[in-house]
């Protein structure tokens, strides 16, 4: 497909000087003659008529369809999911009971007084650094560092390869996190001392 | 019978309440979402991959799902519950004894608030992995992690709630982590717990927290994060 020149851009002096990212609108019949003869094909050629920019709401070129309905798609995926999980939570909650122990008497310091499990990592850290590195410091940087993520990472590639840094850093604080988190909780009894999960268990939900 | 169907279908009550027949057309079809309070959070049309369960495995779905049946199962128990160090694990146990399926609504919202925890992780890591937090949606990246933030802080104010010696220790521990901030110290203690301990006010506290402020904020936060996911485009495409 050939795209024409508009006719008059340079011969007309007075025109107003088009600037590059307006439309030029040419309408039939201004330009010179089209060559090749009339319904041979292949031998067409075409003029630009009208260049619409992408940014309108309408969309002028018509993409094979890659989109589904949400409904009834999407809704029945969700609504299977939510049914699926209701019922688990059901079943799990009519299997396990949840734990409640004597009342609180903050004069019986328990034989391992351990924080909730996804702090477990947090007191773990406790027993190598201080209270502040534990309790500030590592926290602090955990959240911000997750949220700086995308700030960091300012390439628009997804694939692992080409984001070779953010992986590391990501996997860093997940598996860091994860590494600490499962040694907290069963790997640690009263005093904090080493105990391996077959000599005893210490964890709570 | 056909007739008191068609009665019922043809009164002013019934089409008040469904202003279309069921949607089994394109066009009602997209009607039926784009005119529900309720499913206009989704778009009229998604794109084909966003259905796939192994695409997103349903995590951030499933998450808020869960915050809602927390909410649910939550109210229920506010019902039997006060926030009194006298009354608080009586309280617990007379729902666990008496109280109409209160055993099974504790169990379910504490199975709950652990397994939202988790979704929220994994859910973090389903975005990550499909590079999810790229432009433009870095900001709603951003809510995500504030969001996993209030999920953590709802689930460990709610621990302390049932008064039992695994919650008072529990939150003893934590929250004396959280004591050692440089410039607060011990006026923190104060800020966090009330006291000097955890006691009466920190237990009104952590109560007040749990079953107002955090899921208030945490609502509001959510109905960012969804908007912006509407707004940056929709769902992300494959790596």
């Amino acid at each position: 497909m050939t795209i024409e020149k508009r006719p008059n851009a340079t011969a007309d002096k007075n025109a107003p000087t088009q600037a590059p990212d307006r439309a030029p609108i040419v309408s039939p019949g201004t330009g010179p003659k089209l060559p090749g003869p009339p319904g041979v094909p292949g031998t067409e050629r075409f003029r630009l008529l009208a260049y619409v920019k992408q940014e309108s709401m309408v969309r002028v070129d018509k993409r094979p369809d890659e989109t589904l309905l949400t409904w009834p798609h999407l809704l029945r995926a969700e609504f299977l999911m939510a049914m699926l999980i209701s019922g688990l939570l059901v079943v799990t909650s009519l299997w396990i009971q949840a734990p409640l122990e004597e009342m609180a008497n903050p004069a019986v310091t328990p034989h391992v007084a351990k924080a909730p499990w996804y702090f477990l990592g947090l007191q773990e850290i406790l027993s190598y650094f201080n209270a502040t590195v534990a309790g500030v410091v590592v926290p602090t940087f955990y959240l911000v560092g997750l949220a700086a993520i995308p700030f960091i990472d300012r390439t628009p590639f997804k694939a692992a390869r080409d984001r070779k840094l953010m992986w590391v850093f990501f996997l860093c604080l997940m598996l860091g996190g994860l590494f600490v988190t499962l040694i907290g909780s069963f790997f640690r009894g009263p005093g904090w001392n080493w105990v391996w999960p077959w000599e005893g268990l210490f964890f709570n939900l | 019978m056909n007739a008191v169907m068609r009665f019922i279908k043809e009164s002013a009550l019934w089409r008040s309440l469904f202003r279309q027949p069921y949607p089994n057309t394109s066009r009602t079809r997209a009607l039926a979402v784009m005119n529900n309070v309720f499913l206009h959070l989704h778009p009229v049309r998604v794109k084909r991959h966003a259905v796939r369960y192994t695409y997103t495995f349903c995590l951030g779905g499933i998450s808020f799902f869960l915050f809602l049946s927390l909410t649910v199962t939550g109210l229920y128990l506010m019902f039997f519950y006060v926030p009194s160090v006298s009354r608080a694990y009586q309280d617990i146990q007379v729902i666990e004894a008496s109280v109409a399926f209160g055993t099974l609504v504790r169990n379910m919202h504490r199975w709950a608030a652990h397994l939202m925890v988790l979704t929220v992780f994994l859910h973090m890591i389903r975005v990550f992995y499909h590079g999810a937090y790229k432009p433009p949606r870095e900001f709603n990246w951003v809510v995500g992690v504030i969001l996993l933030f209030l999920t953590l802080m709802l689930s460990f104010t709610g621990y302390l709630l049932p008064w039992d010696q695994i919650a008072f220790w529990a939150i003893t521990v934590g929250t004396q982590m959280a004591l050692y901030a440089p410039l607060l110290g011990q006026e923190s203690s104060f800020f966090l717990l009330g006291g000097i301990q955890v006691g009466q006010e920190t237990l009104l506290r952590f109560y007040v927290l749990h079953v107002i402020a955090f899921p208030l904020i945490a609502a509001i936060f959510m109905i960012v994060h969804f908007w912006r996911i509407r707004k940056d485009g929709g769902i992300s495409g494959p790596v």
